[in-house]
């Protein structure tokens, strides 16, 4: 008995793959519900936006990630835009990543067609220009300068609903989400000195790093990972913004029995380590 | 010369802009606007190095067959066959450049990203040990944030969400702002050593 505990410490890793599979695509595939507690730090976002008002001054939703973090920040950007067009937010969609560029494209112009929303009118999605905090910088004394054509090659100027838009005072937060330190810029560069409100959408694993900028108020609220997503999904649909959770939600649960099964191999690990070195010592 | 024209452009302009930003008056606001288009230029510039660098780096690779010059094939023929797209069928929503973009880059980016999980998976299975109390501390916090994050969590005890939620908000924040001040306290000391000119190996280790 003890030899076969010892060998739950030295298990094979495509052992420990087929079993993450499993427990990733089953619930997939079966959608299982799950309720979420949502945090505070996604209740503060969620509630800094549905505190701006309807047709006032719009959400700055910059898609600052590339492909590889689509799969955790995508659910989050879909949650954030059903929010505001639900509520009648307008919203300006911008990139500072190349390959982000088209992705915010791709969502913003999906959601708006949900919602029935018009391109210049309800929302503006920017070119890419490259540049980084030099863009964000320079949003801060002219948003025209900054970005002067939407994707469309659409100039500032015939775009409605940037008519009243000039610098960072006329725009009611910026949400950047980043799969990397972005949030972290554009709280320096927007949030410190141009006193905007910031807040971000972060991978789980780079999620940690912003607490301390959420204690001092530095950003307003954070979505973390595909819970986050979720959480705000849950939110939405329970305020009746929207009808049902959207793909986060149907991720989590894989994401929740992925967990449950690494906990359990890590307290078969240590069962398993305990017991090589009761034998070891017995020898 | 070479040496202390750059060192004076330093100088003048990192204290320029420290007095710069304390003073917000209109030619401090309008010296900044001018040396925000300055820099945007100088960040193209800087793009058109990078990618020179970057292609004469697997260039070299390939000319001198050094290990794995194979995939420095692959890479550049693939910068070249995605600029001949953008540059023939446009960037724009349907063209081939973004279909590539779409169907072949993105879903590869993601499945490398994805790959992550299955070692992180292992490597947590392989990694926490109780072998010390340092080690057992780890190993409890990991256990009730992963328990906390999930909703068997809370079905299981209403107390692990808010304990999670405690120990990211309390020992997490502490450990980030003590990691944050460092390296704040380390930038402002390398800048500080830069415009001064006691630091120089940014102009080739002279």
């Amino acid at each position: 008995m003890l030899k076969l505990l010892s060998k739950f410490g030295k298990l094979d890793r495509r052992l420990v793959f087929a079993l993450l599979i499993a427990t990733i695509l089953i619930p997939l595939l079966f959608s299982v519900k799950s309720h979420f507690y949502v945090d505070a730090a996604t209740k503060g976002l969620y509630d800094y936006i549905d505190n701006i008002e309807p047709n006032g001054r719009p959400l700055l939703l910059s898609f600052d990630y590339d492909p590889q973090v689509a799969a955790e920040l995508d659910p989050m950007a879909r949650a954030v835009l059903r929010h505001c067009f639900a509520k009648g937010i307008k919203v300006i969609g911008m990139s500072l990543q190349p390959q982000g560029d088209a992705i915010g494209e791709g969502i913003i112009t999906q959601v708006s067609r949900e919602f029935g929303k018009k391109p210049g009118i309800d929302y503006t999605y920017f070119d890419f220009r490259p540049g980084g905090y030099i863009i964000m910088l320079q949003m801060g004394t002219s948003v025209k300068q900054a970005l002067p054509l939407d994707y469309y090659q659409v100039p500032y100027d015939s775009l409605p609903m940037m008519h009243n838009i000039h610098n960072y005072g006329d725009i009611a937060m910026v949400l950047s989400l980043a799969g990397s330190t972005w949030p972290y810029s554009w709280i320096i560069f927007a949030g410190t000195k141009f006193k905007v409100k910031i807040g971000a959408g972060q991978t789980a694993v780079m999620a940690p790093d912003n607490y301390p900028f959420l204690q001092t108020g530095q950003l307003v609220g954070q979505l973390g990972g595909m819970k986050g997503g979720a959480e705000y999904e849950q939110l939405i649909v329970e305020a009746g913004y929207y009808k049902k959770p959207g793909v986060a939600s149907k991720a989590m649960s894989a994401i929740a029995y992925s967990h449950i099964l690494i906990i359990l191999l890590i307290v078969l690990g240590n069962i398993g380590y305990f017991v090589s070195r009761q034998l070891e010592g017995s020898k | 010369m070479k040496k202390n024209i750059p060192l004076a452009i330093v100088f003048i302009l990192g204290i320029g802009f420290i007095i710069q930003f304390f003073i917000p008056s209109r030619p401090s606001q309008s010296i900044f606007n001018t040396m925000v288009e300055w820099d945007l230029i100088l960040y193209v510039f800087a793009s058109i190095i990078a990618v020179d660098s970057l292609i004469r780096h697997h260039v070299i690779k390939i000319s001198r067959k050094t290990k794995g010059w194979g995939y420095s094939t692959v890479y550049l023929g693939a910068v070249v066959f995605m600029v001949l797209a953008a540059v023939f069928s446009g960037t724009r929503e349907d063209s081939f450049y973004m279909k590539v973009f779409y169907y072949t880059l993105a879903p590869m980016q993601s499945t490398m990203f994805a790959i992550l999980a299955f070692y992180m998976a292992s490597a947590s299975y392989r990694a926490f040990r109780a072998k010390s109390l340092e080690a057992t501390l780890l190993l409890i916090s990991a256990f009730i944030v992963m328990i906390g994050l999930i909703p068997q969590g809370a079905a299981i005890w209403s107390g692990f969400p808010k304990l999670s939620e405690w120990l990211m908000q309390v020992p997490n924040m502490a450990a980030k702002r003590g990691i944050t001040f460092g390296i704040g306290l380390g930038a402002t000391a390398t800048s500080l050593k830069i415009i001064l000119g006691i630091e120089r190996n940014w102009m080739g280790g002279h």
